[in-house]
């Protein structure tokens, strides 16, 4: 067990900032302050890297620091949904051939109460079951599932132009 | 498993796993159409969420690590803990802290003030409203005895462990990255180059100002305008005696 520290916070950087970013994105809405929650996260990770244990457990622990940076630094100034709307992504899209189509999902995730955003985001870009993310919130499993239901729900709903309330009472 | 059953649970986590759903699939024409459905959509939602990541961020965390300078020779860091013991000795151990310190944080403000999100930052020209340069410094617990005017873009912006107050000062001939760093005081005003840009690091107020553009034309009157509004001194008027 004799790994270098240096190099095994290179390792962690390099395995799981884009991941981060994307996910501190989600959070805030915003470029700037997501590169700085990124980077405040690694710090924090720095200063108490003898408490990770195991690597399977990185991403989890990476994404509860960010989460608490998060509500720490902008508890006082909630980022309201609406910024995250007319957010610019200045770069180009992962994907050319569907970038218009992203442009409208992007917006309408934005548009997504966090309260359903956060846990579509751990579930699907996170990867992680219904189980974990419930752990990593703090609530129950099956509300967390509930949420990611009603999240896809309001998606699809704000895509095809309707009201989310309309899509519910179609499911059998 | 019923066709409500799996429809919850397709809406839930729309990778069908778990044997009884995929046998229900199997059987039912309905949902395999809804399931084919619903992770075609999956596989939309997964890419919109993946959001571009910033051209170098890792290498920037990386730089931005405050031991990243400090070499890892262990004996050294020892002694600076036994001369921080030592109460006469204080001085000097804060004063080499603050040496090694500085040359990363040069390099964090340099990677912050030049990071590709900062680009549109460095574009505006428009002054910011002086209530809202007043409001990010009251934030970091910094009173402004007055406002320097062309600030053009203001924001709360951490750089590594420190709270810095991000701005760009608009000009003819191009904008100056100015950075106020609180509670941090440089012990002398120091030039420097980093990321292609000249830089200039002044000890004010009880902090650090840093400013960086391509050239340093600017940098004297902002000193003077950013020591009077962060120092208190009153504004000397030009012309009058
Ligand atoms: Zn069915």
């Amino acid at each position: 067990m004799a790994v270098n520290r240096q190099q095994q916070f290179e390792a962690l950087v390099r395995a799981h900032s884009g991941e981060l970013y994307r996910y501190a994105y989600w959070l805030c809405g915003q470029d700037a302050l997501a590169q700085d929650l990124v980077q405040e996260t690694f710090l924090r990770a720095w200063r108490s890297l003898d408490a990770l244990r195991d690597d399977i457990a990185a991403k989890a622990w990476l994404a509860t620091i960010l989460r608490r940076e998060h509500a720490r630094l902008y508890e006082r100034k909630p980022m309201p949904t609406t910024d995250i709307t007319d957010l610019e992504l200045s770069d180009d899209s992962p994907g050319p051939e569907h970038r218009g189509e992203d442009a409208v999902l992007r917006a309408a995730i934005a548009r997504l109460e966090p309260k359903y955003r956060e846990p579509l985001v751990l579930q699907v870009l996170g990867g992680f079951s219904c189980a974990e993310v419930a752990a990593q919130l703090g609530i129950s499993e099956s509300a967390v599932m509930t949420q990611v239901f009603r999240a896809r729900q309001k998606l699809r709903a704000l895509l095809d132009g309707k009201e989310p309330e309309a899509e519910l009472h179609g499911l059998p | 498993m019923d066709c409500l059953e799996f429809r919850r649970l397709l809406g839930s986590d729309p990778h069908v796993g778990a044997a009884d759903a995929r046998a229900h699939m199997a059987t039912c024409s309905d949902c395999a159409a809804l399931a084919a459905d619903a992770q075609a959509f999956e596989a939309r939602l997964s890419a919109a969420l993946a959001v571009p990541v910033p051209e170098g961020l890792a290498e920037r965390i990386l730089a931005a690590r405050p031991e990243a300078t400090v070499e890892p020779f262990q004996p050294r860091r020892r002694l600076a803990w036994i001369a921080l013991a030592a109460a006469a000795s204080v001085l000097l151990a804060v004063g080499v802290a603050r040496h090694r310190q500085s040359t990363s944080l040069r390099a964090m403000v340099a990677a912050h003030v030049t990071a590709p999100d900062e680009h549109a930052a460095l574009a505006m020209v428009a002054p910011v409203p002086q209530a809202e340069v007043e409001q990010a410094f009251a934030d970091r617990g910094v009173k402004l005895a007055d406002v320097p005017p062309e600030v053009a873009y203001v924001a709360e912006c951490g750089i590594g462990r420190w709270r810095s107050v991000h701005m760009v000062s608009a000009g003819a001939d191009g904008p100056v990255s100015v950075v106020y760093i609180p509670r941090d005081r440089a012990e002398k005003a120091t030039a420097f180059h980093r990321a292609g840009l000249v830089a200039r690091e002044v000890p004010m107020g009880d902090g650090t100002l840093f400013m960086l553009a391509a050239s340093d034309t600017r940098f004297d009157a902002l000193e003077h305008a950013w020591r009077n509004a962060l120092e208190g001194l009153p504004a000397v008027a030009s012309g009058s005696n």
